[in-house]
């Protein structure tokens, strides 16, 4: 049990991702292969407990902090992480594998963490990682998105570094367990989990960049971000009744759009934010029931979510386009992507003998339990619209439905592997509940198979399948095509634009504005008036004297004199003799003041 | 609840329509036969999951496509100029 004093399991993430950029070739994927299960190897022979506690500046830091809550999020991030690095085999490039065990590092790292301290280190480590994963596409799109991820996530960190402070300075304790959410600093930590959680409001960095990032780094992000941010939560916050809401708002909204949205990576990842919110009404209802709904509903969701991800990466990979108005018809040559992505598909939308079915029946059950009729009513509509969009939608567009022509090769082999390790995964969780019983936090009876559960389900499905066969027929379903569905980034995609023009308008148009008034107006004149100081200065002189009656009789006379004497050169007065006269008037002024 | 599916040329698609319509007859008889551990009373009503099922699906589909469409929807290239 020592190893874990001297090997964090994130450590061992980050040491691989340093031992990735020293190799190269083959050894190197092999070295990073080797890396997850490692960590699972490390994971499984120590006992639960609190590992590697050291004192830095002042602050007791507990780095390993192992229970039943962490290791199963341990245990699936794991696993999410070797499947992703066999799905990117096709990646060469060193900085890829590099990245994405950093990233699963931090995820690893956030799990374990016992502290607040170290728990806000690896959570900017995962934004960092995440940044580069999304910028990795290398297109103008995925570089904007990957700045907007950045900047939004910075803000959030900002947002949880501030509630951390708060609550230390508060309580005193860096430790981080459950957190009273009316205590000092708990609502900036609370928004700064939320916002990694992608609550509603707070979600458009999610549907912004992972439509746009590598088909392999959105594996890694679709299975870290947001569920290492439930398990915060569900560590923190279980049981804070606002989070219910929170929950149900997040689980219907993104509904709609996922109906609507052409890009179907773009509509997976509406749908992550669906699932997330079944998580978060979990939590918030907080009973040992729910929470265990909540967990293995992230377990199932990594995996049945990545395995999405990976099918319709799979189509991009060989068609170039993930686009329902675009695709159609390819499990004619590409059966084993269409199958892997039809028991995602199935999983998702809680198919019995899938994993969802087992997991979401444990959230729906806490739900009823507590008897909160609305948040079930909309959790159950929101199922039958998961059904449309996850269920019916992708599969259909891209695999069957009208014929686009396209004869893609099929998955590289790879690819189909960890697609295949994904998809027999979410065969087993549904097939086989123990194996998810056994890694609950809470030791709870689980039978999700009893006839009641998997007649409703079924009739609910099916009945949604009515449903869309209907409003094909009827010509009402939503067209497909390419489009921009706005969303909240409008204010600050829209709003940066408009800020920026009108500081364009406002400090330009004074910089303009002075530029003609003192270059173009001022400057000719000055140039003028000390091309003959004195003669200028007596004529004013002249003139001022006339206003007041003196010589005003002769001030023509007076002045062409002066003018003559100027051109001819004559005058006495030149501009040093000026300037040193005014020098010392205005010095004799400001003594006299 | 079980209205006649498109009408399609091939027998294959008659098939699957006929099957598909019989699972759904079949779905809601059984609603008679299974008994129901419910933690609300509506989920006793006869057909309430299928009305359930349906009336969400079409509700969630026309609002996304008659009300949310037509105030979000913009040009593809609409954050690009």
């Amino acid at each position: 049990m020592t190893a874990s004093v001297v090997f964090p399991p994130a450590l061992i993430f980050v040491l691989g991702a340093l031992l990735t950029v020293l190799l190269r070739g083959r050894t190197m994927k092999m070295a990073a292969l080797l890396v997850p299960v490692a960590g699972f190897a490390l994971l499984w022979t120590t006992a639960d407990g609190s590992y590697g506690q050291i004192s830095f500046i002042g602050l007791d830091l507990v780095l390993t902090r192992i229970d039943p809550l962490a290791r199963i999020f341990g245990y699936i991030f794991q696993l999410i992480t070797l499947l992703g690095l066999i799905f990117s085999l096709h990646h060469h490039e060193r900085s890829h594998y590099g990245v994405a065990l950093l990233y699963a590092g931090a995820a690893q790292g956030v799990t374990f963490a016992g502290d607040l301290f170290s728990l806000f280190l690896f959570w900017e480590v995962l934004t960092i990682a995440a940044t580069f994963l999304i910028a990795a596409a290398g297109t103008e799109r995925a570089r904007g998105a990957a700045l907007r991820y950045l900047l939004v996530h910075i803000a959030g960190g900002l947002c949880l570094l501030t509630g951390i402070l708060l609550h230390y300075a508060a309580s005193g304790s860096i430790a981080f367990g459950a957190i009273d959410w009316a205590s000092p600093g708990a609502i900036f930590i609370l928004l700064g989990f939320g916002l990694n959680c992608a609550w509603p409001l707070l979600h458009t960095w999610l549907v912004d960049a992972y439509p746009e990032a590598p088909i392999a780094g959105t594996v890694f992000l679709s299975a870290f971000t947001t569920k290492s941010a439930v398990y915060v939560l569900a560590r923190g916050f279980a049981g804070t009744e606002a989070l219910i809401w929170v929950g149900a708002a997040m689980a219907a909204f993104p509904v709609f759009y996922a109906l609507l949205e052409d890009n179907l990576r773009r509509v997976l990842s509406y749908s992550l934010i669906s699932q997330v919110g079944y998580m978060v009404v979990g939590i918030g209802i907080g009973s040992q029931m729910a929470i265990n709904g909540a967990v293995c509903h992230a377990y199932a969701h990594i995996l049945y979510k990545s395995l999405l991800f990976m099918a319709m990466g799979a189509v991009l990979y060989r068609t170039g386009s993930c686009r329902a108005s675009e695709l159609g018809g390819l499990h004619r040559s590409m059966p084993l992507t269409a199958c892997c992505c039809l028991i995602g598909s199935a999983a998702i939308s809680a198919v019995p003998l899938f994993s969802g079915f087992v997991t979401k029946s444990m959230i729906m059950d806490a739900v009823a339990h507590e008897h909160r009729q609305i948040v079930w009513l909309l959790l159950l509509a929101a199922s039958a619209g998961t059904f449309l969009y996850a269920g019916i939608k992708i599969p259909y567009f891209t695999f069957f439905g009208r014929d686009s022509g396209l004869r893609p090769a099929e998955a590289p082999r790879h690819m189909l592997l960890a697609m295949a390790g994904a998809a027999f995964m979410c065969v087993l969780l549904g097939v086989y509940p123990d194996f998810l019983a056994g890694l609950m936090p809470y030791r709870l009876p689980l039978h999700p198979y009893t006839a009641a559960h998997v007649l409703t389900k079924s009739q609910l499905l099916c009945f949604a399948g009515l449903a869309f066969v209907l409003l094909r027929r009827w010509r009402l379903w939503p067209a497909v095509g390419a489009a921009v569905y706005l969303d909240v980034d409008w204010f600050y995609r829209r709003g940066a634009l408009l800020f920026y023009r009108l500081a364009d308008r406002l400090l330009n148009g004074f910089n303009a504005g002075a530029e003609e008034l003192l270059l173009r107006r001022a400057m000719p004149r000055l140039v003028h008036f000390f091309e003959a100081p004195g003669g200028y200065l007596q004529i004013a002189g002249l003139r001022l004297l006339a206003i007041f009656g003196f010589g005003s009789d002769r001030l023509q006379a007076s002045s062409r004199a002066v003018e003559c004497r100027s051109r001819a050169g004559t005058y006495p007065v030149g501009i040093g003799v000026l300037l040193a006269v005014l020098y010392l008037a205005v010095m004799s002024l400001l003594f006299l003041i | 609840m079980s209205q006649p599916l498109k009408k399609s040329p091939s027998p294959r698609g008659k098939l699957l329509g006929g099957g598909f319509t019989l699972l759904l007859l079949a779905l809601l008889g059984l609603d008679l036969l299974v008994h129901k551990h419910v933690a609300f009373s509506m989920e006793e009503w006869f057909g309430f999951y299928p009305a359930c099922g349906l009336l969400a699906a079409l509700l969630l589909v026309l609002i996304a496509n008659y009300l949310l469409r037509p105030l979000v929807r913009r040009d593809e290239d609409y954050y690009d100029r």
